[in-house]
C-alpha cells in the first residue's frame, strides 16, 4: 500500500495564512486606496461590499482556528496529506488571483463599455462558485484534519 | 306719475347689469380683419359663456407675449387688439352666433379667427411701425389661408371674407385687398418650407424680400396648431402670374389625414375645429424659461448680423448660427420655438476638460473614450483615481425679444441629447419671417455634463468649470461668428 506524504496541520495552517492575510491584506489596502483617491466616486459603499464578503468568511474561519490554536484547544501536532494542503494551497491562489484580475482589469473595462463596479458585479457570477469550492476546501482542511489522522493511523505498519 | 318714475327704475335696475358690463375702451394698436380703424365708440362686454368657452379654450393655447383677454363688443367680425402688455380678443355676438354651425365656427369665420391670433400671438403682431405693419398683415393672412387649405376650404372660399371691400384700400399700415389676397392664396397653396440657412444665403446681401415672398406661412409659436396637409406635399413649381390667375383655378384641396402631417407643419394653421379642439402642437417649444445651464453667454447682435441684410429677420440670425455651427463642425442641429423667437440646440459632443471637442469620432461619442495609448503610469493612474472623467457639452442658442431668467429645474443628461431630436430640422418659415428688432438678442446657454467612474449618467455641473465665452471660443463657434 503507497504511503501518503504528510504535512504538519500547523506548518499547513502558516502557509496558508501567509497566503490569505497578505493576499487579503494587499486586495485590501487596493481598494482602500482606491477609495480614498476617488476611484469610485460616490459608489465606493459598492466596491467595500463586494470585497469585504469575498475575502472575510475565509479569513474568519482562519482566525477562528488560530485563536483555537493558541488556546491550545487543537491538536497541533496532527499531520496533513500534502495533496491536500497543495489543493488547498493552490485553489486559494487562483482564487486570489480572479480577485485581483477583477480589480486590476477595472482601468480597462472602459474600453468594453463598462466600468469596474459594474466588471465586479458580473464577477460574482464566476467568484461566487469558486468562493464556494475554496470555501469547502479551507474547511475540509482547517476544521477535519481527524481524517488524515486515521489515514496515518491506517498506513502504520 | 309716480308709476312713470317706478316704471324708469325698474327699467334702470333691470339693465344696469348689462350697462355696468360695457365698457368704453381704447387699445394702442387694433386689427378688425377688414383694414378699418376701430370704431370710435368702441365698447366692450362680458363674452357669452358659449363663445367664452370655444374662445377661451383656443386662446389659452396661444404662446404670445401675454395671454389675451376675451370681450364681446361691437366690431365687425372679430379683432385683435393691443393695450400696453394686454391683448385683447374682441367678437361681436351676433356675427359669432351667425357664424356657428353645427357647434362649429364656419370655415369664414375661422379664417378671421386665426388671423386674429396670429397678430395675437407675436408681440410684434400688432405693431404700429408701418411697413413691419404691413408685413405682418400679410404674414396673418398667409397663416389664414393655410388654415384654409387645412380645412379643405376652396381657394375661392378663402378670400371671400374679403369680399366687397375696396381694391384701393390701403394705409400705412395695412396692404391693399389684392396683396391680402395674394398672400392668402400663398399661404393655401401647398409649399415646402425653405431652410433657414437656404432662404438667408438666398437673401444674402439682398433687400429685404417682398413680403409676399418672405412669408413661408406665418404663424405663432402656439402649441394649438394642427398639422397643414399642404405642407406634406411636394413643393409644386408656382406659375410666374400665381396670383393673377382667375381664382377658379384654386379647387379645393384633398381633405387632410393624419398620415399627411409628414411634412414641415404650418405653425399658425388652425383646423377646421381649432377653436376648441385639442390639437397637438406641431413647433415643438424649447422649455421656458430655458432651464438653468452651467453657462451662458451673450452673443453681440453685431456678430449675429453681420451679414445679414439691412432689414434683418429672425431667419437671418439662424443662417448666421446656422453657418457658424456647421463650420465649427455643428451639422446637427434642432429648432425649436420660444416665445418671440426660437432656440437652436447643438448634438451633445464630448470635450476634454478645457472645453476643445474631442478629435475624430470620439467627439460624438456619448461614453468616455478610454486611453488610446497604454503606460503604466497612466494605467496606475486609472487604478487608483477616478480615472479622466467624460465632459459632455449641449449648446442651446436663445434668439428672442424676451428677456428671461433661467428656470431652477435641472437638466438630465438624457432630456438635453434629446433636444436634437425633439426640435425640427429646420426654422419654420412663420419664425424665421419675423423681423430681428432691437428687442433681440442672442444667448447661448451651454449645458456641461461630467460622467465620472461608476456614474450610471453624466451629471449637470452648476456652475460650469468655463465661462459660456471660453465654451464658444474653444468650441470654435465665436471664431466662425467672428
Amino acid at each position: 500500500m503507497a504511503t501518503t506524504e504528510l504535512i504538519g496541520l500547523s506548518e499547513a495552517k502558516k502557509r496558508l495564512a501567509l497566503l490569505w492575510f497578505p493576499a487579503s491584506g494587499a486586495l485590501f489596502l487596493l481598494v482602500m486606496l482606491q477609495t480614498a483617491f476617488g476611484h469610485y466616486g460616490d459608489h465606493w459603499r459598492d466596491a467595500w461590499s463586494w470585497l469585504l464578503p469575498t475575502i472575510v468568511p475565509s479569513l474568519s474561519l482562519m482566525v477562528a482556528v488560530f485563536s483555537m490554536d493558541l488556546q491550545g484547544s487543537s491538536d497541533t501536532d496532527r499531520q496533513v496529506e500534502r495533496f491536500g494542503f497543495s489543493l488547498c494551497f493552490w485553489i486559494s491562489v487562483f482564487y486570489f488571483g480572479t480577485v485581483a484580475l477583477t480589480i486590476l482589469l477595472g482601468p480597462m473595462a472602459e474600453q468594453f463599455g463598462t466600468s469596474s463596479l459594474d466588471l465586479m458585479t458580473e464577477s460574482q457570477l464566476w467568484l461566487a462558485p469558486l468562493q464556494g469550492i475554496v470555501s469547502g476546501v479551507l474547511g475540509w482542511f482547517f476544521v477535519k484534519p481527524e481524517s488524515a489522522k486515521k489515514r496515518r493511523k491506517a498506513a502504520a505498519p | 306719475m309716480p308709476r312713470l318714475i317706478w316704471r324708469m327704475c325698474f327699467a334702470i335696475v333691470l339693465f344696469f347689469p348689462f350697462a355696468s358690463a360695457q365698457q368704453t375702451v381704447k387699445f394702442d394698436s387694433f386689427c378688425d380683419y377688414f383694414s378699418a380703424s376701430p370704431p370710435v365708440d368702441l365698447r366692450l362686454g362680458n363674452p357669452e359663456p358659449r363663445a367664452q368657452d370655444l374662445l377661451s379654450a383656443t386662446l389659452s393655447r396661444i404662446n404670445g407675449p401675454a395671454t389675451p383677454k376675451l370681450y364681446a363688443a361691437n366690431v365687425r367680425a372679430f379683432a385683435a387688439a393691443r393695450r400696453g402688455d394686454e391683448t385683447f380678443l374682441l367678437y361681436n355676438p351676433r356675427y359669432f352666433d351667425s357664424q356657428m354651425q353645427s357647434g362649429r365656427l364656419s370655415p369664414q369665420a375661422v379664417a378671421i379667427l386665426v388671423h386674429q391670433i396670429w397678430h395675437l400671438s407675436y408681440k410684434n403682431g400688432l405693431t404700429t411701425e408701418p411697413g413691419v405693419r404691413q408685413q405682418m398683415e400679410l404674414l396673418a393672412d398667409e397663416t389664414s389661408g393655410s388654415a384654409m387649405r387645412s380645412m379643405g376650404v376652396s381657394g375661392i372660399e378663402a378670400i371671400s371674407p374679403l369680399a366687397g371691400l375696396p381694391d384701393s384700400q390701403q394705409s400705412s399700415l395695412f396692404p391693399t385687398v389684392q396683396q391680402r389676397r395674394e398672400a392668402i392664396l400663398q399661404g393655401w397653396m401647398p409649399q415646402n418650407s425653405a431652410s433657414a440657412s437656404g432662404e438667408a444665403e438666398h437673401h444674402k446681401g439682398m433687400a429685404p424680400p417682398p413680403p409676399s415672398s418672405a412669408t413661408g406661412g406665418g404663424g405663432p409659436p402656439a402649441s394649438a396648431h394642427p398639422p397643414a396637409a399642404g405642407d406634406g406635399h411636394p413643393k409644386k413649381a408656382r406659375p410666374p402670374d400665381r396670383f393673377g390667375a382667375p381664382p377658379d383655378r384654386y379647387n379645393p384641396p384633398p381633405p387632410p389625414t393624419s398620415a399627411a402631417g409628414g411634412g414641415s407643419p404650418r405653425p399658425g394653421a388652425a383646423s377646421p375645429d381649432s377653436a376648441g379642439s385639442d390639437q397637438p402642437a406641431t413647433i415643438p417649444q424649447f422649455p421656458w424659461p430655458p432651464p438653468e445651464a452651467s453657462a451662458f453667454a451673450r452673443i453681440p447682435t453685431s456678430l449675429l448680423l453681420a451679414r445679414a441684410p439691412a432689414t434683418p429677420h429672425l431667419r437671418d440670425a439662424a443662417a448666421s448660427l446656422i453657418g457658424a455651427l456647421s463650420h465649427a463642425g455643428y451639422t446637427e442641429t434642432s429648432f425649436y420655438s420660444v416665445p418671440d423667437g426660437f432656440a437652436l440646440a447643438s448634438r451633445m459632443e464630448q470635450m476634454d476638460a478645457d472645453g476643445r471637442p474631442l478629435p475624430g469620432n470620439s467627439r460624438w461619442a456619448l461614453s468616455v473614450a478610454p486611453e488610446s495609448v497604454f503606460c503604466l503610469s497612466c494605467y496606475l493612474k486609472a487604478l487608483l483615481t477616478a480615472g479622466h472623467p467624460g465632459h459632455f457639452r449641449v449648446v442651446v442658442f436663445i434668439v428672442s425679444s424676451r428677456a428671461f431668467a433661467q428656470a431652477n429645474t435641472p437638466v438630465t443628461a438624457k432630456t438635453a441629447k434629446d433636444w436634437l431630436d425633439s426640435g425640427m430640422n429646420m426654422l419654420p418659415s412663420a419664425i424665421g419671417a419675423l423681423p430681428f428688432t432691437a428687442d433681440h438678442a442672442c444667448t447661448a446657454l451651454i449645458y456641461e455634463f461630467e460622467l465620472r467612474q461608476g456614474d450610471a449618467a453624466a451629471a449637470l455641473k452648476l456652475p460650469g468649470t468655463l465661462t459660456g465665452a471660453t465654451h464658444l471660443v474653444r468650441a470654435g463657434i465665436w471664431p466662425q461668428l467672428n
